[in-house]
């Protein structure tokens, strides 16, 4: 982004250049909110200020910072994903059972990432093969996974897991806490996949113009359904990490997760009509609801407010987003 | 026309195309000689741009075969043409262009130049950047930004670009469907002598679909008629009047020899 | 979807006519949905109950949603079952379900949650206020066993859903008894029963709060992420008995929490009696049909001996009358007693 911006300066059009201003503002300002809130916080919120508590903040963010990088992904290439909370508690229930078994943990770990991976391509396959819109597709899968993630354990929660099974979801190194680590290096990883490889530019093309991408001889079913196996896959990753960091799995697991992931997608500035956004907005509404919710668990408001704060910023984000083709648009 | 020019680079056999209950192609024969430029004429609605979607694999006709210079061959999608070489330009620009990207991305859309790193293969962002303002430049497309988001672009400044990337690289069949219609009149002529341009100085073919009869004849050597599905006619430019090509257009019965009939 | 639920009809239907080939008595039972632990026991037990009273029982299961609860008892009447028992997935909603049962003919009867609007024949349910003033008073025990006869610390309650009753009665019955010592402060958070929120309210909480002496929960599923976020915060978790040990107690009972009891990572549990409700009920269910009104229990107290749950508590209520049972607590020294549901397998008691 940065790089493509850094010709602006050049553009000899004044009024090009002014909008282009708003725009770059805009899509910056989640962090804007987020220091907004971090300064506020450390005003009134007893107890939000410390370094103690930062770490909290991150490790709220960490599972919701994964699911929220497949939904991203999903999200830019025009669909969504709404079984990422369900393909969580299914690959956690199942990865608990098989470690209860007394499988090497490395071995479950490999089947749940792979587990999740397949439900990623059956999503995508519904999508792009069986021509399903996103979300009836995501619908079936997110209520089908749930209900075998229930059924195969009954309701029951499953405790007491091996040691190194839980080291990704609770460990640390050297007292960073590995959850944070993995966290932060995907979305690393998959932001340079976004921005600089041709698979990234491929999701954006598609998301934006389907026919477009076609046309110009871009593989779209081939991206879209890697998109969503790459989602599968994070989603069992964070199922992973919440088995770990909880030393257990229930079916219920990740309930909400769905409806976290979406909004802080879209509250970052990803749009939901595909093509537009990018991991860093995504990541700003990550540590923004996980401030908010942190600032919650200090502070004696209501509950409520979260969800009502929540709207609120998920409506600002739709109307910034709208703001912004605006002053895109040749007109 | 000589005869080692006389080759057929495309030969389209008996096509036709059903959408539900619309027949949109009844069993056209068709073809591209080497280093013509052939003008596809007729009513909206006719046929022409279904008939260049199937010659550049958007979609399979219903029955019919192609042949690449004399081999037959299916197209599974677009990028299968693309290979042959056959490039489009799509009537609609919402088929084609990508508004939420930068000029460079959709300038590249498809085939992003890559270089390796580590192993890896990365973006040349650079080079792609450099190349969209050379390609621009050298055309003469007034486009301040290749870092623009082509949304923010007008209609004429899109329709340029987009003929801008079917040329750029490795074309031997362009095919250009209705190129002129959102460009000025200084614009069009830019274009049409850039496309002559391009076929003395690259040698290669160009489709073009049209409804200016007066730039169909001032750049075509032959002129293809569809009425509601069907070719009704294939004349020469040289021996053929504008109204003649009118009354087949229009599916007039008869043509008087002098070129009285008023239609249009 | 449709074509499924025509499939299960059909499938219902068949059930029900060879059960009336039998001319055996049909029971109905209505499920808010069956993925939690708690619930698949209620049911099991209502199954139970209706075995050892020679009933046949069918259950539906409305995930959750109001609005299929009222087809899936629509469906119930349809099927000219002789009784119907549910669960509420919404304590409001449910009161035209139990006013069109009636007009059919057919008796109302809720297990483990109350209606807020109509009637029922008779309600079972535990007394979730009681054993939240239970739990509370077990809590001050271990806080003056601390301070050295002293009732005083700090407390993270982590609730429920707050709008939900269950959470309200176990929110008040637990501030009713705590209010009554001054020293002791308690911290309130909702937990929307969620495991990994209960978590991240430990997290933060226990953090900016390092004196919190202990935490006090409205379910079971919330152990686990209490447990993980105190090893989080301090680094190490300090068992039952230990020196810094922060006391953990709640209500609910599942197989997991005993567990975590016999391990000495938490302190004790008040136990619902959740397949006792249908065992209790079925039978009033069955003599309510043959003798009416005078069948049910009379307000008041019903005593039964050997049994954890009882003296039960009868009241007359606007919406009909209601069983309370007691809960029971559980701790180190108790929570081997092989007559707890929670040590009792499902599939054994089939
Ligand atoms: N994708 C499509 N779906 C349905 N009908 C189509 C489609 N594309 C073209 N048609 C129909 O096929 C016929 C031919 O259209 P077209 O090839 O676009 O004509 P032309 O380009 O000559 O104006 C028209 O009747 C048009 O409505
Ligand atoms: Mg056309």
């Amino acid at each position: 982004m940065e790089k493509e911006f850094s010709n602006l300066y050049e553009a000899k059009d004044d009024h090009l250049y002014r909008r282009r201003k708003i725009v770059l503002l805009i899509d910056w300002f989640i962090w804007i909110v987020i220091g907004i809130f971090i300064l506020l916080g450390s005003m009134f919120v007893p107890g939000f200020g410390s370094i103690a508590n930062f770490r909290n903040v991150l490790l709220h963010s960490s599972i919701l910072g994964i699911l929220t990088i497949g939904e991203t992904l999903t999200l830019l290439t025009g669909n969504f994903d709404l079984s990422i909370g369900s393909v969580l508690a299914f690959v956690g229930v199942v990865g608990a059972l098989i470690a209860k078994v007394g499988v090497p943990s490395i071995i479950t770990i490999i089947i749940m990432i792979f587990l999740g991976a397949g439900m990623g391509f059956l999503n995508g396959l519904l999508i792009r093969k069986v021509k399903l819109n996103a979300f009836i597709a995501t619908l079936i899968t997110m209520l089908g996974w749930r209900r075998a993630a229930m059924g195969i354990v009954e309701g029951r929660t499953i405790w007491n897991l091996p040691k190194d099974l839980c080291f990704l979801g609770s460990g640390d190194i050297g007292g960073f806490p590995v959850q944070i680590i993995i966290m932060l290096g995907l979305f690393v990883f998959f932001h340079i996949v976004l921005t600089q490889t041709k698979f990234g530019r491929h999701i954006y093309i598609s998301g934006d113009n389907q026919q477009a991408a076609y046309n110009a001889g871009i593989d779209v079913d081939k991206v879209v359904i890697l998109v969503f196996v790459l989602s599968g896959t994070l989603s069992a990753f964070s199922g992973l990490l919440m088995v770990g960091r909880l030393d257990a799995a229930s079916p219920t697991f990740g309930s909400d997760s769905l409806f976290e992931a979406m909004s802080a997608g879209i509250i970052g500035g990803v749009s939901l009509q595909g093509g537009v956004g990018n991991l860093l907005m995504a990541l700003g509404g990550v540590i923004l609801l996980s401030v908010i919710s942190n600032m919650l668990n200090l502070y004696g408001v209501s509950p409520y407010w979260a969800t009502t704060v929540r709207a609120i910023l998920l409506l600002i984000a739709v109307l910034l987003d709208l703001l912004k083709r605006r002053l895109t648009r040749y007109e | 026309m000589n005869d080692e020019e006389n080759v057929k680079v495309v030969e389209m056999i008996g096509i036709s195309k059903k959408f539900g209950e619309v027949i949109a192609l009844r069993s056209v024969d068709f073809c591209v000689y080497k280093n013509e430029i052939v003008a596809l004429v007729g009513d909206n609605g006719a046929g022409k741009s279904t008939l260049v979607k199937i010659l550049s694999g958007v979609f399979p006709p219903d029955s019919g075969k192609i042949f690449f210079m004399g081999k037959e061959v299916t197209f599974r999608s677009p990028r299968d043409a693309m290979k042959l070489g056959i490039r489009t330009v799509h009537q609609k620009m919402e088929e084609i262009l990508a508004l939420n990207q930068t000029v460079t991305s959709n300038m590249f859309m498809g085939e992003e130049k890559t270089k390796k790193w580590l192993g890896f293969n990365f973006l040349d962002k650079k080079f792609m950047m450099r190349e969209t303002q050379r390609v621009l430049s050298e055309m003469k497309i007034n486009i301040p930004l290749p870092q623009q988001l082509v949304g923010g672009l007008s209609g004429g400044q899109r329709q340029a670009l987009a003929i801008a990337r079917a040329i750029r690289q490795n074309v031997r069949v362009l095919i250009l469907d209705e190129p002129t219609s959102a460009l000025g009149v200084r614009e069009s002529r830019q274009v049409l002598k850039l496309i002559k341009d391009l076929r003395d100085s690259r040698g290669i073919s160009i489709v073009i679909i049209s409804h200016d009869l007066e730039e169909v004849f001032n750049v075509a050597d032959r002129i293809v008629v569809f009425r509601k599905g069907q070719k009704v006619g294939e004349k020469f430019v040289s021996s053929v009047s504008k109204d003649e090509i009118v009354a087949m257009i229009v599916g007039a019965d008869i043509i008087s020899e002098n070129g009285g009939m008023d239609v249009g | 979807m449709r074509k499924s639920y025509l499939i299960i009809l059909f499938l219902v239907a068949l059930l029900l006519t060879t059960a009336y080939a039998q001319g055996q008595l049909i029971f109905g039972y209505s499920a808010p949905g069956l993925g939690d632990e708690g619930q698949l026991n209620i049911q099991k037990g209502f199954e139970i109950g209706c075995k050892e009273n020679g009933v046949k029982s069918i259950t539906t299961n409305a995930q959750l949603d109001p609005e299929k609860q009222l087809r899936d008892i629509e469906t119930l009447i349809a099927r000219g079952v002789k009784a119907i028992c549910a669960v509420p997935v919404d304590s409001k909603t449910i009161g035209r379900a139990a006013e069109e049962a009636m007009k059919a003919g057919i008796p109302f009867f809720t297990i483990d949650r109350g209606v807020l609007e109509g009637r029922t024949v008779l309600t079972v349910m535990a007394d979730n206020y009681d054993a939240a003033a239970q739990a509370a008073q077990h809590l001050v025990g271990f806080l003056k066993g601390k301070y050295n006869g002293l009732a005083k610390g700090k407390v993270l309650e982590i609730m429920g859903n707050p709008a939900q009753d269950v959470a309200q009665l176990r929110h008040q019955g637990f501030i009713d008894v705590i209010s009554k010592y001054s020293g002791i402060k308690v911290i309130s958070k909702a937990g929307y029963w969620d495991a990994d929120k209960a978590y991240k309210i430990t997290l933060d909480v226990l953090t900016s709060n390092p004196d919190i002496d202990a935490v006090y929960f409205h379910a079971d599923m919330y152990i686990p992420g209490i447990v993980e976020a105190i090893k989080a915060v301090k680094g190490v978790f300090k068992k039952v008995g230990e020196d810094g040990h922060i006391f953990i107690l709640g209500i609910d009972g599942n197989p997991m929490a005993l567990d975590y009891i016999r391990k000495g990572y938490i302190d004790g549990d008040m136990v619902q009696p959740l397949r006792e409700y249908g065992k209790f009920l079925v039978p009033y269910i069955k003599a309510y049909l043959e003798k009416g009104e005078e069948a049910l229990p009379k307000p008041g107290i019903i005593e039964k001996k050997g049994s954890h749950y009882f003296p039960a508590v009868v009241e007359e209520t606007p919406h009909g009358r209601v069983v309370k049972l007691k809960t029971y607590y559980v701790d180190m020294n108790s929570v081997n007693d092989p007559t707890l549901w929670g040590n009792i397998p499902l599939k054994k008691e089939k």
